[in-house]
């Protein structure tokens, strides 16, 4: 700087709306001024200038916290000259890729906990949860998804399986006690809620044509997922996914949420990580208890071979639960683990009778499927 | 004395370029970040915005920071968006069928509740980070009554069929701005005789009937175009029916803006002209063709843009509207003394938990 340079501009001192006339000078300190309440002097180190309208400025100074001074063309042009540090973006830019990437490393952060973190806690609290209330909650859900899978009201043959689930849970120590039901769904499906409530569609026993061992391979599936409580690790994941894409994403909105959540409940689906577990489980239970694992093999063909045909037919609702096979892992490979632990010797395996499984086999009579609202 | 008549206007000089590069990269950025950066963005629109609104000469200067809307995002998201989902979680898995449906029901009446409250608040920090000659703006009462007269109001316009809404509309403004100050001066909200003699419910009234009629040829064009058997078979959304309902929205959404167009600008005047300070008052020029104009072009510029143009379509309005805007009267500025309302450390979380646009 070669000299003091002066011009005239407007202050505000932040205790008023009052305009103050200011002559202010440049000098080597900062910026000088005097005005009606005194005189001033803003270091340039603590200054902020902003772009005032008219190619003016509007200086404001850490040390004057609310005070303003307003200074016209030729006044923000000495500035310039006296004080390009405060024009130079560099510091701003940085402080900008700063904060660009404080937040891409929250993103991520955000991204790992989605992907993995939430999912990877999922069963230590599963395996956490104090079994009464897993059977509670089970319960409940059950009284909601009954709203959309109807019950075939085949009271005897749902005694007949349970009866035998019963006996293959405490076999293989599964752990909780089994309630079965038949539902009236076409589609060949069968799900574990929380707390060994077990479910089969009319649609499974015919889609196995009547293989009563294959039935039993794919129950051994189901208590697969309640021993290794894979409904409660899906509520747990759930939960926790929501929370982060409500803490992350925030603008879908709260009342969204709700819904999305809602309906993520009513559809509790198995991951492929807990397909696999589940199959892996229900070897065990199948060898625990003299089922040949083969028989799942037969169980997967089977639904695999009719879904194509009867897929166009059902109602949506029925669609949506259906995926029994499209949510699961290769089915051929799965076939073929299920073969590789054959074991054709197997025996003692409490199968139903002739009578009883006769009494199975027609739990749900497709006529009645008219009579349902849910259906068609 | 430093007192202004009312020959200067207020007035807006934003260009549409520097707002579209602003939601441009808000919307880069937002992807990379997962949205985070959204509260940055919106501050650097808002910075631009107000420091390019002046009266007499004077520009607004927004104060506000990205780091407080954050802040307050994570502050709303910590006592209301977790509690709200475990609350859903465990009223879902531990109660029976009817204690989940009341229990639901009892969270939407908390919900509706809030979105008063929500508003509410982010108008509060909106107007704490608001200063016009180093002055703050600041607004008082209480978020909560708010919230529930809100909600009152909701329950009212929704038994009368949307005819209380004007009155609602009217209302819950006079409850904002009575109880709003610049610096010391509170801020008056009046009935105006020009107020008054604007025509709300017969603008209403049209923008009612009109959108009826919209609706049902809405109806009428879309299932002449789809069938609604075939969509409820499909499980899937098919990409012609999602197109279809697109192609025939933007239309409908079209003729309900021309529609509600006289009413929009009528309820814009009629809000404006009630405002006063001082022995000044506001009074708008605010016409229909405006808000028609800015409806259809501002719709185009959101669509073709994928939504990056919401922001200079939110700065088009905001210019239109204060380019239209005047002062009646004098504002003795030299009387006017710093606000002494506290201002709220943070703000607007509670508004963007529940997706509430806080203007802007």
């Amino acid at each position: 700087m070669t000299g003091e340079e002066s011009f005239s501009g407007v202050y505000y001192d932040g205790a008023s709306a009052r305009a103050h006339d200011a002559e202010v000078r440049l000098t080597a300190e900062g910026v000088a001024f005097e005005a009606a309440d005194g005189a001033h002097l803003w270091p340039y180190g603590r200054l902020d200038a902003a772009p005032a309208p008219n190619g003016g400025l509007r200086l404001s100074s850490k040390t004057a916290p609310g005070a303003a001074l307003v200074i016209g063309t030729n006044g923000a042009a000495a500035i310039r000259r006296a004080a390009p540090e405060l024009f130079d973006g560099t510091r701003a830019r940085r402080r900008f890729i700063a904060l660009v990437a404080a937040l891409v490393a929250a993103a991520a952060g955000f991204g790992w906990l989605f992907f993995f973190g939430v999912p990877a806690a999922s069963g230590p609290l599963a395996r956490a949860t104090d079994p009464k209330l897993e059977i509670q909650i089970g319960e409940n859900l059950d009284a909601q998804i009954s709203l959309l899978l109807r019950s075939c009201k085949a009271a005897e043959a749902d005694a007949l399986i349970e009866q035998r689930l019963n006996d293959m849970a405490e076999r293989a120590d599964v752990g909780f006690p089994i309630r079965f039901e038949f539902v009236r769904t076409r589609m060949p499906n069968a799900l574990a809620l929380p707390g060994g409530r077990v479910k089969a569609t009319r649609g499974l026993v015919e889609a196995l044509e009547n293989d009563q061992e294959a039935f039993f391979a794919v129950m051994a599936h189901e208590l697969g997922h309640v021993k290794e409580r894979h409904g409660m690790q899906t509520i747990y994941r759930n939960a926790g996914l929501s929370t982060l894409l409500e803490i992350v994403t925030g603008g879908s909105g709260v009342a969204q949420q709700a819904i999305l959540v809602g309906g993520q409940l009513n559809q509790l689906r198995y991951s492929r990580v807990q397909e696999e577990d589940a199959d892996a489980v229900a070897f065990e239970i199948m060898e625990a208890t003299g089922l040949d694992p083969a028989s799942l093999a037969r169980a997967f063909e089977a639904i695999a071979d009719i879904e194509p045909d009867e897929e166009a037919d059902e109602d949506a609702d029925e669609e949506r639960l259906s995926d029994w096979l499209s949510t699961h892992p290769n089915t051929k490979d799965r076939i073929k683990a299920a073969r590789d632990r054959a074991l054709p010797d197997a025996d003692g395996f409490p199968y139903l009778d002739t009578d009883e499984w006769a009494i199975v086999s027609s739990a749900c009579d497709p006529k009645e499927d008219a009579d349902e609202p849910s259906e068609d | 004395m430093d007192q202004h008549q009312s020959a200067h206007g207020v007035r807006n000089d934003s260009r549409i370029g520097p707002m579209l590069w602003i939601g441009f990269y808000t919307f880069l950025l937002n992807i990379v970040t997962l949205t985070l950066f959204r509260f940055w963005g919106r501050t650097h629109f808002r910075r631009r915005l107000w420091s390019e609104t002046t009266y007499e000469g004077e520009p607004l200067v927004y104060t506000g920071k990205g780091l407080e809307l954050f802040v307050g995002f994570v502050i709303a998201t910590v006592v209301l968006a977790v509690p709200f989902i475990a609350f859903l979680f465990a009223s879902q898995l531990l109660l029976g069928e009817i204690g989940f449906v009341v229990a639901l029901t009892l969270l939407y009446i908390v919900m509706f509740a809030l979105i008063g409250t929500a508003i509410f608040l982010a108008r509060r920090y909106h107007l704490s980070r608001t200063t016009y000659r180093g002055v703050r703006f600041a607004q008082t009462g209480s978020s909560i009554a708010y919230g529930f007269v809100n909600l009152g109001y909701i329950l009212l316009t929704g038994i009368t069929f949307g005819w209380f809404g004007p009155a609602a509309r009217v209302r819950l403004s006079r409850r904002m701005w009575a109880n709003a100050y610049y610096g010391s001066e509170p801020i008056r909200f009046e009935d105006t005789p020009e107020a008054k003699a604007e025509p709300v419910y017969k603008s209403f009234a049209v923008a009612w009937i009109g959108g009826l009629i919209g609706y049902i040829g809405w109806i009428a064009l879309f299932t002449s175009v789809v069938s609604l058997e075939e969509m409820a078979e499909s499980v899937t959304p098919d990409i012609g029916v999602v197109i279809t309902i697109y192609a025939t929205l933007i239309p409908f959404a079209l003729f309900i803006g021309v529609v509600a167009a006289w009413h929009e600008a009528v309820m814009t005047r009629r809000i404006t002209k009630s405002i006063g300070l001082g022995e000044a008052r506001l009074t708008s020029r605010f016409s229909t063709i405006d808000m028609i104009e800015l409806t259809i072009t501002n719709l185009l510029l959101i669509t073709f843009t994928l939504g990056v143009g919401l922001m200079p379509a939110q700065m088009r309005l905001w210019k239109r509207y204060a380019n239209r805007m005047s002062v009646i009267g004098e504002i003795d500025f030299n009387a006017i003394k710093q606000s002494k309302e506290r201002t709220p450390g943070t703000g607007e979380g509670l508004a963007d938990g529940l997706d509430i646009a806080a203007n802007f």
